[in-house]
């Protein structure tokens, strides 16, 4: 028997339609995850979009998008990477502005690839990811 | 023999001989709504007005359908309660397939009856949607019921109209006309961002 669209975990279209966006520094909130049924908490762990229903669409090979920002200790130079994120495309994105609580800075094509340099007082987590808030 | 004038046919004899001019295919002999129509899903099918406690209302069936494989259940008139759509075995009187009733109270001012599909998710762990469990009394096992009026999503269920049923007179209808939305059987997804109201998702398979 083949699946149908939605019955596995992993390789189901519909998810992979309907993404938040992880903000992985964060405090973590653990879903629910059910049959058919994804509930995503209140928190700064996850991101939804703005404009529109909240979902992205995700790449079903590397899972759902996120954002990770890795603040050194001592800061010699703090990261901030985005990965999975196939619709908004990553070149739309460059030009926004990402915030911390102490920092903001610009995002480059780097920050979807090899990850882009961010200044050296970043506390995480993002606080604000444009076109992007947290799910409330 | 002779032949008695009818709907949809003429018949003219003179000296010159006999004439049949059918006009237009035969009227369907029953009152669904479009017998043109293949059977399909969830169609809303032998919609009929009946006399019931001295009232006139109107009744209908649903063709036997299915969201992510479970199959619906629709509030029988018999029963009082929830009937699987696919019943093979009804209790002596009991009419089969299940059989919903429209009451004049549930048309609102534009004479319209919602027939509304819901579905929720499972109390408690996992809660699994839609709630896989049925009972005649269940709330979120996916079930079709007729409304004055489409109710907005909540949290505990989502609501799809598979079609409408309007008459013409709310308290002694004569005739009826029927739209059919969902044609398909379904599969459904739940989401829920936040504190935000659940989204429910459908496509037809």
């Amino acid at each position: 028997m083949g699946y149908i669209i939605g019955v596995d975990s992993e390789t189901r279209t519909w998810v992979s339609t309907r993404r938040v966006v992880t903000n992985v520094d964060a405090t973590p909130v653990t879903p629910v995850i059910a049959d058919n049924n994804t509930e995503y908490p209140a928190g700064a762990y996850f991101m939804k979009t703005i404009e529109g229903n909240g979902f992205i669409r995700g790449n079903v090979v590397q899972g759902g998008p996120e954002i990770n920002f890795s603040e050194n200790t001592a800061p010699i130079e703090d990261y901030f990477i985005a990965g999975g994120f196939v619709d908004p495309y990553p070149e739309d994105m460059v030009g926004n502005t990402v915030q911390t609580s102490t920092s903001a800075f610009v995002l480059i094509i780097d920050a979807f690839d090899t990850g882009q340099a961010a200044g050296l007082d970043g506390t995480s987590p993002v606080t604000d990811f444009e076109w992007f808030e947290n799910v409330s | 023999m002779s032949i008695q004038p009818g709907v949809g046919y003429t018949f003219t004899a003179s000296s010159q001989g006999s004439n049949l001019t059918i006009e237009k295919p035969w009227s369907p002999w029953t009152t669904y709504a479009t017998t043109e129509d293949l059977y399909h899903p969830f169609k809303i099918v032998n919609v009929q007005i009946a006399t019931s406690g001295g009232s006139q209302v109107v009744r209908y069936q649903v063709q036997s359908g299915t969201i992510n494989n479970l199959v619906a259940a629709l509030e029988d008139v018999t029963a009082t309660n929830l009937v699987l759509l696919n019943r093979t075995n009804p209790t002596t009187g009991q009419p089969d397939p299940p059989t919903g009733q429209i009451d004049s109270a549930i048309y609102d001012g534009t004479n319209t009856a919602y027939i509304v599909m819901s579905q929720g998710p499972a109390i408690g762990t996992p809660p699994d949607y839609p709630d896989p469990t049925f009972s005649p009394t269940s709330s979120r096992y996916p079930q079709i019921i007729a409304l004055d009026t489409i109710p907005a999503d909540v949290d505990a269920r989502g609501y799809l109209c598979l079609g409408t049923i309007t008459v013409d007179d709310v308290t002694t209808p004569t005739t009826f006309s029927v739209n059919q939305f969902v044609t398909g059987s379904l599969w459904s997804d739940r989401i829920k961002l936040g504190t935000t109201t659940a989204k429910y998702y459908y496509a037809r398979i």
